[in-house]
């Protein structure tokens, strides 16, 4: 005759035993993980720290002298392509005759920052 | 059985005895219950993670080791100049192979760069231990280990990379095989780079120095010169953030680089520059209260010391003005200038600026400037025309700095400075004589020798250079050391721009004339023209009445029978018109 306490503690004892197991399996699958995240950081970094080189290699400025200078129309700025932005003149008002009298109408859209108005397209 | 009465009754001796057992009992029970009562309280305080002590283990994995033990190097904006990539290294256990001739035969099959007669004799040698590669590429480690020769293992090792190849190869240096420091940068702070972690940064910005090499390169081939060197240098901090010598090598390549290849002409060489100590000279007098600006000088006869005679190279043949002086670059009167001085505070002066000590800079590579042990009369006149002293470009680059920048000497340095801690500084002369220095310069480029130098917008002033160099104690009159030193914006200073080519020949388009003014300013102003925008320096137009009033000198005349007006103000002196005795 098992008493009423005794059956608790075993059907305690063998809970207690089960979850220990699978705990035990998640922390080793856990560590596995763990494991194989540092070994591919690991890489990652490698390779990031490659990359990093090679980008530097590629950018290098000759290279992309050579490169600017056979495929795309632009030259080294001088002084004269800087102007200090105090010199930058200020917008013009619309006159109202130019707007046909719509004095009321804001801003538009196109007419930049203070730049000439736009010629006929060609 | 039944007989055995219910109670047990002990007395006397027996009764004492279970007492104690009782007693013994409890006190082992009160130890084990508090034992376990401990373990149960630390069990809970370290469950609840309540333990400060305890360690965590996203610490652990911040400290991961880096990929590669050796630092980087970087520019000014963190721009990779030097790294060390992972990489494996190929070595053989001769004792493990059986057949070395065939083992060699078939590895050289795979590694072409290797020579089979030197693999044969290393896999025959009977060692332990033999390198055979120091780098494989992982194609290359692959095709190696298929071919499964026992006795051939891999080592993980690092090799040290230049990603901008040539481009300040004499700053940064190299290392050898075992990535040990051998020359620049990666031999100055080999402790640094080999144990610390993060990057080296340098003064040097690769945009100015890819432009500044580029210029030197160009007008070396030009001028058909041996070898050339440059610098642009922060007047403000002593930053350097360009320093170029030509002819250059491959970084990976030191070992057969030759020992002229290798040299910095911009640190180690020494050479005599010529007119553009008359800068020195200039402020020397300037500062000295015994010479005004409108001082005159008499330039009419060349001037005989001793066995010697110092002629003017476009001699003026009159009485000149300190500032036509500087402007014509006359000897005569450079002389007479230092003369009025004297030689002690001379010597003083160019020693207060370490003209006369190797550099101060974070490079092994520094040359002993030479000068006269004994400073007579003689010396005092020439070392006021560049001759007769011989020191480093980075020499003169640093004192024109503070002789412009308000009069105080940086020490020079290629690590970056944070300008709110940069160093304070040493007065060298006053800010008047500075301010009038840099009027003076902004005169040679308007008005003098240096009209090359022009870039618009960027106001340079500077002065040229033309030394003859000395083959076995005597002048060769067609060797040449050409140099020009600039700066701008001449109304506040911001930059020194060196420029200097060793034994340039004249062409058709310079007129035959290899001189400073010629070779060199180009160079400058060029340099200037491309690197001014990317170091934010604002453009001003010359014929603003503010920079006009700012950059105004009055160039007294000096006076005398034979007053040519008509080269003075207004209208360029001819070019090439700087005196003989090897400096103009």
């Amino acid at each position: 005759m098992i008493g009423r306490s005794t059956l608790l503690s075993i059907v305690l004892a063998l809970a207690a035993g089960v979850a220990l197991f699978v705990v035990k399996y998640q922390v080793q699958a856990l560590e596995d993980e763990l494991a194989s995240a540092r070994l591919h950081l690991d890489e990652s970094r490698e390779a990031v720290h490659v990359l990093h080189a090679e980008w530097h290699y590629l950018t290098d400025p000759q290279r992309l002298a050579d490169l600017a200078g056979r495929h795309l129309d632009l030259r080294p700025v001088t002084a004269e392509n800087l102007v200090v932005i105090a010199d930058v003149p200020m917008r013009e008002p619309e006159l109202p005759r130019e707007r046909g009298g719509q004095i009321a109408e804001g801003p538009s859209r196109d007419s930049g920052l203070g730049m000439p108005a736009a010629g006929p397209q060609r | 059985m039944n007989t055995v009465p219910k109670t047990l009754r002990i007395d006397g001796a027996a009764k004492q005895s279970v007492e104690t057992g009782r007693t013994r009992l409890l006190v082992a029970g009160a130890v084990f219950a508090l034992g376990f009562a401990t373990i149960a309280a630390r069990l809970v305080l370290i469950t609840l993670g309540a333990d400060p002590e305890a360690p965590r283990l996203a610490v652990a994995v911040a400290h991961t080791p880096p990929v590669v033990s050796r630092a980087d190097v970087v520019d000014r904006n963190g721009v990779l100049l030097a790294t060390s990539l992972p990489t494996v290294g190929l070595f053989a256990d001769t004792r493990k192979i059986a057949d070395p001739k065939r083992a060699a035969r078939r590895l050289t099959a795979v590694l072409p760069g290797l020579d089979p007669i030197e693999v044969s004799v290393k896999l025959s040698s009977g060692l332990s231990f033999v390198w055979l590669s120091r780098t494989l590429t992982p194609h290359q480690q692959a095709e190696v280990n298929r071919l499964g020769i026992p006795g051939l293992e891999f080592q993980p090792s690092e090799r040290r990379v230049y990603p901008q190849g040539r481009l300040a190869v004499h700053v940064l240096g190299a290392t050898d095989v075992d990535n040990r420091g051998l020359t620049g940068i990666e031999r100055s702070f080999d402790e640094r780079l080999s144990q610390g972690r993060l990057p080296l940064p340098l003064s040097l910005d690769v945009r100015v120095q890819h432009v500044l090499a580029a210029e030197l390169r160009r007008a070396m081939h030009e001028f058909d010169a041996i070898g050339a060197g440059g610098a642009v240098l922060d007047v403000r901090t002593g930053e350097v953030l360009a320093m170029v010598s030509y002819p250059d090598f491959e970084p990976n390549d030191i070992g057969s680089a030759d020992a002229d290849v290798r040299f910095n002409r911009m640190t180690l060489g020494v050479y005599e520059l010529g007119s553009t100590f008359k800068l020195f000279n200039t402020a020397l007098a300037l500062d000295s209260g015994k010479v005004g600006i409108g001082s005159r000088f008499d330039a009419t006869h060349p001037l005989r010391v001793a066995r010697f005679a110092i002629r003017d190279y476009k001699p003026e043949a009159r009485w000149l003005s300190v500032a036509e002086i500087l402007l014509h670059s006359s000897n005569i009167g450079s002389a007479q200038m230092a003369m009025e001085v004297g030689g002690e505070r001379q010597r003083g002066f160019l020693e207060k600026l370490g003209l006369l000590q190797p550099l101060a800079i974070e490079l092994p590579e520094t040359g002993e400037p030479l000068y006269p042990s004994v400073w007579r009369d003689i010396n005092t006149m020439t070392i006021a025309f560049g001759h007769g002293i011989a020191v480093s470009p980075m020499h003169l680059i640093n004192g024109v700095a503070a002789v412009i920048n308000g009069g105080i000497l940086h020490s020079p340095t290629l690590l970056r400075r944070d300008p709110a801690d940069a160093p304070a500084g040493r007065r060298v002369v006053s800010p008047g004589t500075s301010e009038t220095m840099r009027r003076l310069m902004r005169m040679v480029v308007t008005d003098g020798t240096g009209g090359n130098a022009k870039a618009k917008g960027y106001l340079v002033g500077g002065k040229t250079g033309t030394a003859e160099k000395q083959v076995a104690g005597r002048y060769v009159r067609k060797a040449l050391v050409s140099s020009f030193v600039g700066a701008f914006p001449m109304t506040d200073p911001r930059y020194v721009v060196l420029a200097l080519l060793d034994e340039p020949k004249g062409n058709k388009k310079t007129f035959g004339y290899a001189t400073g003014g010629w070779v060199a300013a180009p160079v400058v102003g060029r340099t200037i023209e491309r690197i001014g925008p990317m170091l934010g320096v604002t453009p001003q137009a010359e014929d603003d009445p503010r920079v006009i009033e700012a950059l105004h000198i009055d160039i007294p005349e000096g006076r005398g029978p034979d007053l040519r007006r008509e080269v003075h103000r207004g209208t360029p002196a001819p070019r090439g018109a700087e005196p003989q005795l090897a400096s103009f």
